[in-house]
């Protein structure tokens, strides 16, 4: 078990490996992690998106709903972007959440969920990714979102 | 008296992993317990990049118990270990069919020193470790076979012994210094009284930049280090502004590398609308793996700079899946480059730190608390310091100019 100190320094690392973390943290350490996720620091919740992703499935599921709502972005950021770390299967779960963060008002958000987006089957993901396309008020959100939906089509 | 020749590597950076592998072998050697095959070469393996070197000594599964020793037999192991030594050169191990190691451990009572000495296998005379080395010093007459004799593991280091095949007085020995903690490797000669051989000097192949690759691996550098005043270009390239203006940064930086007689000269500063890379995906951030947002940015977005300046560019935030970095000096081969954030959090060094890792640098022990390249972005006592080691790294980069 890891000391809440040890955890907290190398999420604040200048270029933290959080794998390398996972493989000496386990199930133990997931109440230490998860109570990070609320940490004042915004890079210290970030990371501990992130790391709870690595460590414990069902704890990382749980505290997304608010990650995805936190105030800054970066920690919206970590939380779309740790999703890369689940199967399709488990994706397609979850796809309310993933289309929760296609809404989001921050275009890097849009555009990170929006490239794990497109490997899901949900109608719903599936329209709000084709309706995006059209209308994202980013070009380079549109680009990408196009690119990615047309060899599907 | 025999000839010795010795390459000497840095092992602070392995020093936990050697002492950890130490310690476990000391208990399974002092109950007689089997021991793993790679645990010998874990130090070749990992400096060499060398995977599949890994696997072929794992399926050669542990030496087991003799009456008198330890045994060890298997399909043969026939690795070629690159960019060691000078000129690039390549090692050769060979593991035969058949090994026998007997072990000893010194002080008996509460041992600290293992000594494995490889026998000669029974059945005949090719079941032995071999390392093939090419281009050493020419007049020392030595050829380019050895046989690997002996391995002494103390807290000091692992120094492997190698005995020229046939040529009893010729010894190459390989010693992984435990305190060593640049990253320059030298060799040197004992015993030797002919001509005069310069000493020769290797970094890790990670290091020189050109030679490919990652983690490891040796390749030469036989130039001394430049004298004098040494500058690096910096093109400073903005797709969001940073907290700490790139003035700040490149003075906090010049006045790091001061002490090391380095210069970072702000030769360009450009400011890119590119909003699709503002939050650049950095991946892994390991060096010479870059994402495809990186070697993008890196190579489409570099006006100004010539192939030894290196281009910083910042960014609002940079991540991956497992992590958020707020610096990053990955860049692809040839494009010398790096990425940072520029929250308000940070402090003004990170341009500085992330910069040393292109000039060769790797971090050091976070205990090391006001050094620049500690893998943390805060100092016990600000600015930040390099040691000699890590100056001396630096001026050797292929990046630094006469200024």
């Amino acid at each position: 078990m890891l000391t809440q100190a040890a955890i907290i320094s190398e999420l604040n690392a200048i270029e933290p490996n959080l794998s390398r973390l996972a493989t000496t943290a386990d199930r133990s350490d997931a109440s230490t992690v998860e109570a990070l996720t609320a940490h004042g620091e915004v890079r210290t919740r970030a990371n501990a998106v992130t790391l709870i992703s690595l460590i414990d499935p069902m704890t990382f599921w749980r505290v997304l709903p608010r990650t995805l709502k936190d105030p800054d972005v970066l920690v919206r950021l970590q939380s779309v972007r740790a999703l890369e770390n689940f199967t399709l299967a488990e994706l397609e779960q979850h796809a309310d959440l993933v289309e929760l963060a296609l809404k989001d008002a921050d275009s890097g958000v849009r555009k990170y969920i929006a490239r794990t987006a497109v490997n899901l089957s949900a109608s719903s993901v599936r329209q709000a990714l084709e309706s995006m396309a059209a209308s994202d008020p980013e070009q380079f959100v549109r680009d990408e979102i196009s690119r990615s939906l047309r060899p599907n089509r | 008296m025999p000839i010795v020749y010795e390459i000497k590597v840095p092992g602070r950076p392995f020093k936990e992993s050697m002492d950890a592998m130490r310690h476990r072998m000391i208990e399974r050697t002092s109950v007689h317990d089997p021991i793993p095959i790679q645990i010998f070469f874990d130090y070749f393996r990992l400096t060499a990049s060398n995977q599949s070197l890994g696997d072929k000594l794992r399926a050669r599964g542990t030496f087991v118990p003799t009456a008198r020793a330890y045994r060890n037999q298997g399909n043969l192991v026939d690795e070629i270990i690159r960019d060691i030594g000078p000129e690039r050169r390549q090692m050769t191990l060979y593991i035969g069919p058949i090994l026998n190691v007997e072990t000893t451990l010194s002080p008996i009572a509460s041992p600290d020193t293992l000594t494995f000495e490889f026998t000669q296998a029974d059945e005949n005379d090719g079941n032995n470790i071999v390392l093939g080395v090419d281009e050493l010093p020419p007049e020392l007459g030595f050829g380019n076979t050895f046989v690997l004799r002996r391995i002494i593991w103390d807290p000091t280091g692992t120094r492997y012994i190698a005995i020229e095949d046939g040529v009893s007085d010729h010894q190459l020995e390989i010693f992984v210094d435990a305190a060593l903690e640049d990253m320059i490797f030298l060799s040197g000669i004992r015993g030797f009284t002919g001509a005069i051989i310069n000493p020769v000097r290797m970094v890790p192949m990670a290091l020189a930049g050109q030679c490919g690759g990652c983690c490891g691996g040796f390749c030469a550098k036989p130039k001394p280090a430049p004298q004098g005043e040494l500058c690096v270009n910096v093109h400073a390239k903005i797709l969001v502004p940073p907290y700490h203006s790139i003035q700040e940064q490149v003075t906090a930086t010049n006045g790091v590398y001061r002490a090391g007689k380095l210069t970072i000269h702000l030769a360009s500063v450009e400011t890119l609308h590119l909003p699709q890379f503002e939050d650049l995906d950095v991946g892994t951030c390991v060096s010479n793996t870059v994402t495809a947002e990186q070697d993008a940015l890196f190579r489409q977005f570099r006006a100004n700079a010539g192939p030894t300046d290196v281009c910083a560019y910042w960014v609002r935030t940079m991540t991956s899946n497992t992590g958020n970095t707020i610096g990053c000096a990955a860049h692809p081969p040839g494009v010398p480059a790096v990425a940072l954030m520029g929250a308000s959090s940070m402090t003004p060094w990170v341009l500085a730190h992330e910069i040393g890792h292109v000039l060769g640098l790797s971090h050091v022990d976070p205990s090391d608390g006001n050094n620049l390249m500690r893998p943390i972005d805060s100092f016990s006592n600000p600015p930040p310091v390099l040691n000699g080691g890590q100056i001396d790294t630096m001026r050797w980069s292929e990046l630094l100019f006469s200024c």
